[in-house]
């Protein structure tokens, strides 16, 4: 079997995998199952936007046009389905945003309690440490107990818990079947204590497979240049986007509608005509055809290696 | 930065030591290279053929690089530069050591190739058409640049970064008096860097040279640096002496004085330095109850503990073995000689104990430890902090929260905290 040929076997069986019934799943996942650009299979967790801000969620396959540094790729996988989640809440909890804790805590544990049974959050917090006050579990009175347990003090060490978050993710898949890896940062995203810089963050969240969504605890136009550049470079390259709630009380808003992104998302993978694992960056464009107006949002490359 | 220091040294680290301190005093840099900070944060510069660089910027995103270009320099006061190589070119942006080392050779370097360290990654807001920026540390000329340094050694004076990116020399006209937000030195060692770059007026008493040990002494920067402090708060004065009538650093007599800065601050690691551009005393009468009175809560209250350690856990070390331990506070450097324990561990059992290289860096409140030799692949290494150790205000390290494995009753007698990392494959 050719390597290309091999990757779409993969490509296929986890496509199989991820819309099989879970009670159907007893096959065990052929050895190496990944959608990592490691086995040649590029995944793409897919969202489009309307104009009028709804997500577009009847598109078919052949809607869609996908190029790599410009060349046209065929789609080898199509999905349409909800796939579970394993989501990290990343939640501040520094001195700057002490009075916001209590109505912080309280959407979050609301936007908990809305997600799929199937789905696994991790719930990490951070000031000066980084500190995982619930490992990945979809215990819901566990999560929701840890929520609480967070208390705010301290600076804001917001790129070391980033790059600690972004090394340590849940794995992409779990029992043959993939998921999708969701990063939800809750900040007001002033770092003032950070040993790792933001390009080794940046750099980070471009080679892994994860969406990172921020919700920005302050007015677009409060937050210094570098930290918005950051805030929207980090969510613009994995796919996620930056959220500004008017205020504290619309965080319960935004939190649906990220959980509504999530139940609204399209699962593309290709095998890449380009075979060289030079560990060369790739840029990846999908589009809409003849839509000009619809938002297309997926992670922007990734790095061939081998 | 903090000083270096070998703590079970062998004759070969001693050497390196001293060979390493000697070229960075033939720099015209102060204390020892950050070279094994950045180091332990990127790896080792890989020394890289210009032209290779340019052919597939891609395959070197994310590594640090030692390369030549021209230094071509787009502002002279925002000491923006961009490095030429061949038909290819990247931003600058500079860390500190090379942000001092070229606002202070930059008009001569302008044009001239020189050899960088730096980490290379993509950057959106990099030069047009290029999309590259190398984020610098370490800059040095080559060629025509390099003999000019070599026949002016007058020039080669002690650089200070953070001094001289604001220094007051090279203002033309002294400020109004009217000029300057009025602010605290607990407002200047609170902001966290807010008021970095922007003049200020602050009053304090006048301290000497550090004379009562209000700073940490490793980060002195100058030797004409001086002190004021205010309440529990205190901060460092660059670039203008302290002289004239009742002034005198040495003398115990004026450190009642109360003085008016007026100046740029920079904040580092928690310290604050204020390039001055001028200095009065303050004769109004109320000048001393004007400033805070000691207290005994704040930011100073907390005791130092262990806030994050890189590589992170599921990241194996680099070769060379080197770990970086953060702290929330500045630790007096002092306090970290012989207290800092290394050793191997597999399965887990102790396989060595090497001995141990350390660099304190004030400006990120970060202990770069090196064990000696580096540990073989898969192993455990276990970083210990003995007690003994503590900050610039005298309090005692505390264990951080993942001191004790899980299960643990207690950490050994003397060991304060522990951290582990793994060898890579």
């Amino acid at each position: 079997m050719t390597g290309r040929g091999h990757a779409l076997a993969l490509l296929t069986a986890a496509a199989l995998a991820a819309v099989t019934p879970l009670a159907a799943q007893d096959v065990p996942a052929p050895p190496g199952l990944s959608f990592g650009s490691n086995v040649g299979v590029v995944r793409l967790d897919v969202t489009v936007v309307a104009p009028d801000g709804r997500f577009v969620t009847d598109l078919r396959e052949q809607d869609f046009e996908l190029r790599e540094d410009g060349n046209p790729q065929a789609i080898d996988s199509f999905l349409r389905q909800e796939l579970p989640v394993s989501l990290v809440l990343l939640m501040d909890a520094s001195n700057s945003v002490i009075d916001r804790m209590p109505v912080a805590r309280a959407a979050t544990k609301q936007f908990v309690s809305t997600l799929r049974p199937d789905d696994e959050v991790r719930v990490v917090a951070f000031n000066d440490r980084v500190s995982v006050v619930q490992e990945l579990t979809s215990d819901r009175g566990a999560l929701s107990r840890a929520i609480d347990a967070i208390a705010a003090g301290g600076a804001t060490a917001l790129y070391n818990a980033l790059y600690a978050t972004l090394r340590n993710l849940p794995p992409p898949s779990s029992g043959g079947r993939p998921r999708r890896r969701v990063i939800v940062l809750l900040s007001d995203g002033e770092d003032t204590a950070s040993l790792v810089w933001e390009e080794q963050v940046l750099e980070l969240v471009r080679r892994r497979e994860a969406t990172v969504h921020v919700i920005a605890l302050r007015a677009e136009s409060d937050a210094s240049n570098r930290s918005a550049r950051l805030l929207r470079l980090l969510s613009g390259e994995s796919g996620g986007e930056v959220h500004h709630p008017g205020s504290i009380r619309d965080l319960d808003s935004v939190y649906a509608r990220i959980g509504d992104e999530l139940r609204s998302q399209y699962t593309v993978g290709y095998v890449s005509s380009n075979p060289a694992q030079d560990g060369g960056w790739r840029r990846i464009e999908l589009r809409v055809r003849g839509r000009k107006d619809l938002r297309v949002r997926h992670r922007t490359g990734y790095y061939a290696v081998p | 930065m903090g000083k270096g220091r070998v703590e079970v040294a062998g004759w070969a680290i001693g050497a390196s030591i001293a060979c390493l301190a000697g070229a960075s005093a033939a720099r015209g840099e102060t204390g020892v290279p950050a070279d094994a900070f950045y180091a332990a944060l990127h790896g080792e510069p890989e020394p890289l053929d210009a032209a290779l660089l340019v052919a597939a910027p891609g395959r070197f995103v994310g590594h640090a690089v030692r390369t030549r270009g021209r230094l071509r320099m787009l502002d002279a006061n925002a000491l923006l530069f961009d490095l030429t190589v061949g038909t290819g070119r990247a931003r600058l942006h500079l860390e500190p050591e090379a942000k001092a080392v070229l606002a202070a050779r930059a008009p001569a370097w302008d044009g001239k190739a020189v050899e960088v360290d730096g980490l290379f990654y993509r950057d959106a807001d990099g030069p047009a058409g290029s999309g590259y920026s190398l984020r610098v540390w370490r800059v040095r000329p080559l060629g025509a640049a390099r003999r000019l340094e070599e026949t002016a050694p007058n020039e080669a004076r002690t650089v200070s970064p953070g001094d001289l990116v604001y220094d007051t020399r090279r203002q033309d006209a002294r400020p109004a008096p009217s000029e300057g937000q009025t602010v605290s030195v607990e407002d200047l060692v609170y902001g966290a860097g807010r008021y970095d770059g922007r003049l200020v007026r602050v009053r304090g008493s006048f301290r000497g040279r550090n004379r009562h040990r209000d700073l940490p002494e490793a980060s002195r920067r100058g030797r004409g640096d001086w002190v004021i402090k205010d309440g529990y708060f205190a901060a460092w004065i660059t670039g203008h002496d302290a002289r004239g009538e009742r002034w005198d650093l040495t003398s115990s007599e004026d450190a009642e004085g109360i003085v008016d800065i007026l100046g740029v601050p920079t904040t580092a690691g928690g310290v604050v330095r204020i390039a001055a551009r001028r200095v009065d005393l303050a004769l109004d009468a109320d000048a001393s109850s004007a400033l805070a009175n000691p207290r005994a809560g704040g930011a100073f209250a907390v005791s130092p503990s262990l806030t994050f350690a890189y590589p992170v856990p599921g990241e194996p070390l680099r070769p060379a073995g080197r770990m970086i331990l953060q702290f929330n506070k500045p630790l007096d450097p002092r306090s970290l000689e012989s207290r800092i324990r290394v050793r191997y561990e597999q399965d887990g059992a102790a396989t060595a104990a090497p001995r141990v290289l350390h660099q304190y860096r004030d400006r990120n409140r970060a202990l770069v430890v090196t064990p000696y030799p580096a540990p073989p692949p898969r192993t455990e290494v276990v970083v210990e902090l003995l007690e003994g150790i503590i900050d610039v205000d005298g309090r005692a390290l505390l264990p951080s929260p993942g001191a004790r494995a899980p299960g643990e009753a207690a950490l050994t007698a003397g060991v304060v905290d522990r951290v582990r990392f793994r060898s890579g494959p």
